[in-house]
């Protein structure tokens, strides 16, 4: 038998109150999932953002330290071996030096050898003559001879000394001269090296300074690269975001929907004569398209109601005024 | 970080991904569901935003009847205004001209593209 009017109104009811409440359920969790995706799409760009400041500071901080290590600790032992090398070269100079002025005083004193030398042959010539004197006087002269004989062995004993003098200063001074040489190769020796010891550092220096500024110059070439592929990540997270705009105008067309099912339950739910022919929704309709807020509503209704008038004319979606 | 942009909308995902977007490129920005709530803070802010992007439909206040409000307010008067909206029927779109609305913008809008407004209503952001 078939059911009584208020029945069927009561199903009809019950029908648009869960198809209306599954509509605001799809739509609440639409809303939710976009939420969710849209933190996660933040959290992508937070992440990115984080790399790209992280490695900018690790750059800058390495660059830091390694120009600290190069003006507090390689700059600074090269001047310090430059000054070793000056003072050891100075030492040397200064002991050359000395050398040379003995030499010069040793030299000084041939002359002086010569003269006493001289002096010995003049005093044995004359202690030879006062001893032939003495022997033509015959017995008075004999104490004068024995003088002159005296004087005659002084003699030649000065002259043996003096020569022995010469022979040693001789013997010193060639020391000295092989001291000297010794002195002015090692001194030659030692500008050389150090000359060539600090070229090298220097060079080895300019060397690490240059595979420092290569490796730091791909470095900053990395992060410009980091930060233009961060910048189109960037890009492409605001177009998603902007994409994902579409969940509110899919929300507002599906409550849209939600409040007219609203009405019909309430239609419904007040007819009395007869379901569902008796059941006048002219009204719901004009209010429905009264409350359109989009285009796109307008032109679904207007497809499905083909009668009515043709499509409003569509707006620009972006419009300064 | 740059210049506060205030952003109206009773969507929470409108409110998210403007947020995020505009935060993005260095941008402060602060949200509001309604006109009451963003005119309320406009109001007590020492720092008024440079922009203010707004949607029209919302509940407790509008935006058309937001940008009236704050059109009448000497702070207000020369502020950036953008509405944000759904393909809204053409009397809207009069009306918020009307009432001084810098710019409609029609959603979705492309991030590039809102951008590229914001460059616009301000140039030296």
């Amino acid at each position: 038998m078939e059911q009584r009017t208020p029945d069927r109104a009561n199903d009809l009811t019950t029908l648009l109150t869960i198809c209306r409440q599954q509509l605001l359920e799809a739509v609440e969790q639409t809303e939710t999932g976009v939420l969710r995706v849209t933190e996660r799409l933040k959290g992508v760009f937070a992440v990115n953002q984080a790399r790209v400041k992280e490695f900018e500071q690790a750059l800058a901080d390495s660059q830091a330290e390694l120009q600290r290590w190069n003006s507090e600790s390689l700059a600074p032992q090269i001047e310090e071996v430059a000054r070793t090398l000056a003072q050891y070269t100075s030492l040397i100079e200064t002991a050359t030096h000395r050398l040379e002025g003995l030499d010069r005083r040793a030299q000084a004193l041939a002359p002086l050898m010569d003269r006493i030398q001289g002096v010995a042959r003049d005093t044995n010539l004359l202690a030879l003559n006062a001893a032939i004197e003495a022997a033509r006087v015959g017995e008075a002269g004999r104490g004068f001879a024995v003088v002159a004989d005296a004087v005659r062995r002084l003699a030649n004993e000065s002259g043996a000394m003096a020569q022995d003098t010469r022979s040693q200063v001789q013997d010193l001074r060639q020391a000295l001269s092989a001291d000297i040489n010794t002195s002015r190769q090692m001194l030659d020796a030692l500008r050389e090296n150090m000359n060539a010891s600090l070229a090298q550092l220097h060079r080895a220096q300019q060397d690490a300074w240059a595979h420092m500024g290569a490796a730091g110059e791909t470095l900053w070439n990395a992060l410009a690269e980091l930060k233009s592929l961060h910048s189109a990540t960037v890009h492409e997270l605001s177009e998603a975001l902007g994409e994902m705009q579409f969940q509110d105008v899919v929300r507002q067309r599906v409550v849209a929907v939600a409040d007219v099912l609203e009405a019909l339950e309430r239609r419904v739910g007040e007819a009395t004569d007869g379901m569902p022919a008796a059941l006048n929704l002219t009204d719901v309709l004009e209010t429905m398209q009264r409350r359109y807020v989009m285009r796109s509503q307008f032109v679904v209704h207007q497809r499905v109601v083909s009668a009515q008038d043709g499509e409003p004319a569509p707006v620009p979606p972006i419009e300064l005024f | 970080m740059g210049h506060t942009v205030l952003v109206v909308d009773d969507s929470a995902t409108m409110r998210l991904s403007l947020k995020t977007t505009l935060e993005m490129h260095q941008f402060q920005v602060q949200t509001a569901e309604n006109g009451v709530i963003a005119l309320d803070w406009f109001r007590a802010t020492h720092q008024p935003p440079a922009l203010v992007i707004t949607d029209i439909h919302m509940p407790e206040m509008d935006g058309l009847a937001l940008i009236r409000e704050l059109r009448a307010l000497p702070r207000g008067r020369f502020l950036p205004i953008l509405v944000l909206t759904t393909e809204s029927q053409e009397d809207y779109r009069q009306e918020a001209r009307r009432l001084g609305a810098t710019g409609w913008l029609i959603k979705p809008v492309r991030g590039s593209d809102l951008l590229a407004v914001i460059d616009r209503v301000l140039p030296h952001h």
